[in-house]
């Protein structure tokens, strides 16, 4: 029985790692053929035997594994099935080889009378408040940068996200630097490996030329 | 909403896939139709079928070919079967669920399913076991099956609907009137079913203690 009991908790240690549902299941399958052996083997009250009988519970696990077992049959049939879609196929849904009509012997009145009705039900009420989301143009967060920095200086480029005061602001900020370092309006520089990365505008704000952008 | 509101139908980015359920064919009762010469009622029969996108009953075949009596229709794809089996077509008539309807031949399904857009169904043992025990003892409640599989079943069912495979079908009136679960018609055209009297029969106890070989012992040794 301990030898049983330690196997179990054996697996359940390796089960833990894998899937809590699984090791759930497993912990009350367990626990129950323990439950069900230890019964077997106390003594009983011989008072108590008669009603036992009845409502023996490995009893009542035998029928139900059985009956499970069945269905279990039943499913390797249904399983070995040819599948729609799998083994065989048939001429999916809404592509008839002839053209179906949306809508069928609909009068005009009877669309004008549902257009009245979806009119009639209320509109749903202003909102009161509404947040606007401010959206950069790669020109607009170049230009930005371009005035954030002075010209040959060089600045970390943590500290421009920093002054950003928006997420896509953020992100525009970093197009926005590789963008000019593609152009050669910016030296972007790491000291080391890993080390913080700066940016070197190259160019006077006045200087840049952004019209290319404005196309794109 | 209104309830006769008119609603478009779903779309192709319909985002509930649920609504699998066969729609039944669109006749058009504009166009004219006269029945078919005898000689004919064959291949129209035939090419009714290829055309149409969802199972056919033979009332509707009729109704479609010119009010052609019943059992004229079943002759007729009785003897389009005993054709297609005896040139050996690749395509096959079979009876599934609502109608008739022209499938390819599953020996040929690996060329087939390379120009399908359609993913295959993936049923898990477990999803098919789920899907029998629903699929026999339909209407069941979700407690029914557990006590069978031993184990918690929601997120299977849950997977099962979602798939249009099964659906709620009412409520049970035991206590907290759990959710009652049936088959769709889409399981019964998945698994080419003509009705739920189609399905494999249950093996009985003595069929099931024969294979193990002798009568099934006690829990421990």
């Amino acid at each position: 029985m301990a030898h049983i009991t330690d196997e179990y908790l054996q697996v359940l240690r390796n089960m833990h790692q894998l899937d809590l549902n699984i090791a759930g299941d497993f912990l009350v399958m367990a626990a129950t053929l323990c439950q069900l052996k230890s019964r077997e083997l106390l003594p009983r009250d011989p008072a108590l035997l008669s009603e036992e009988e009845e409502e023996n519970p490995a009893q009542r696990l035998i029928r139900r594994l059985i009956e499970f077992e069945r269905y279990k049959c039943a499913a390797e049939e249904m399983m070995l099935r040819a599948q729609l879609g799998r083994d065989v196929f048939a001429r999916p849904q809404g592509t008839q080889a002839v053209d179906r009509p949306l809508c069928r012997d609909i009068a005009p009145m009877e669309l004008a009378e549902a257009y009245g009705r979806l009119l009639r039900i209320k509109a749903e009420p202003e909102p009161t408040h509404k947040v606007e989301f401010e959206t950069w143009s790669l020109e607009r967060a170049i230009d930005w940068v371009l005035a954030t920095l002075e010209q040959g200086k060089s600045v970390p480029l943590a500290d421009l996200f920093l002054s950003a005061e928006s997420r896509s602001q953020r992100v525009q900020t970093f197009m926005a630097v590789l963008e000019m370092a593609r152009m050669g309006y910016a030296d972007v520089h790491q000291e080391h490996h890993l080390g913080s990365v700066s940016v070197t505008s190259m160019i006077a704000r006045e200087e840049a030329d952004l019209s290319m952008l404005k196309e794109a | 909403m209104p309830d006769n509101l008119i609603l478009l139908p779903f779309g192709k980015n319909n985002p509930h896939p649920e609504p699998i359920a066969p729609t039944p064919p669109v006749v058009n009762e504009d166009v004219p139709s006269n029945a078919p010469a005898d000689s004919e009622l064959l291949p129209a029969v035939e090419a009714v079928l290829f055309a149409a996108d969802a199972p056919l009953s033979l009332k509707e075949i009729g109704r479609i070919l010119g009010d052609v009596s019943l059992p004229l229709v079943r002759t007729a794809i009785n003897t389009i079967i005993e054709s297609m089996e005896r040139r050996g077509s690749g395509l096959i008539l079979v009876e599934v669920g609502a109608g008739w309807q022209l499938r390819t031949h599953r020996r040929y399904a690996q060329w087939v399913s390379r120009i399908t857009e359609v993913k295959p169904l993936r049923l898990s043992t477990a999803a098919i076991e789920t899907l029998s025990i629903i699929a026999y003892r339909q209407p069941t409640i979700r407690q029914d099956i557990e006590s069978l599989r031993g184990v918690d079943c929601g997120g299977m069912v849950r997977n099962l609907i979602q798939r249009g495979l099964v659906k709620s079908v009412g409520r049970s009136e035991g206590v907290g009137r759990p959710l009652l679960y049936g088959t769709t018609p889409y399981f019964l055209e998945f698994f080419g079913l003509r009705d739920l009297s189609d399905l494999p029969a249950l093996r009985d106890l003595r069929e099931l203690e024969e294979d193990d070989g002798g009568d099934i012992g006690p829990l421990f040794d």
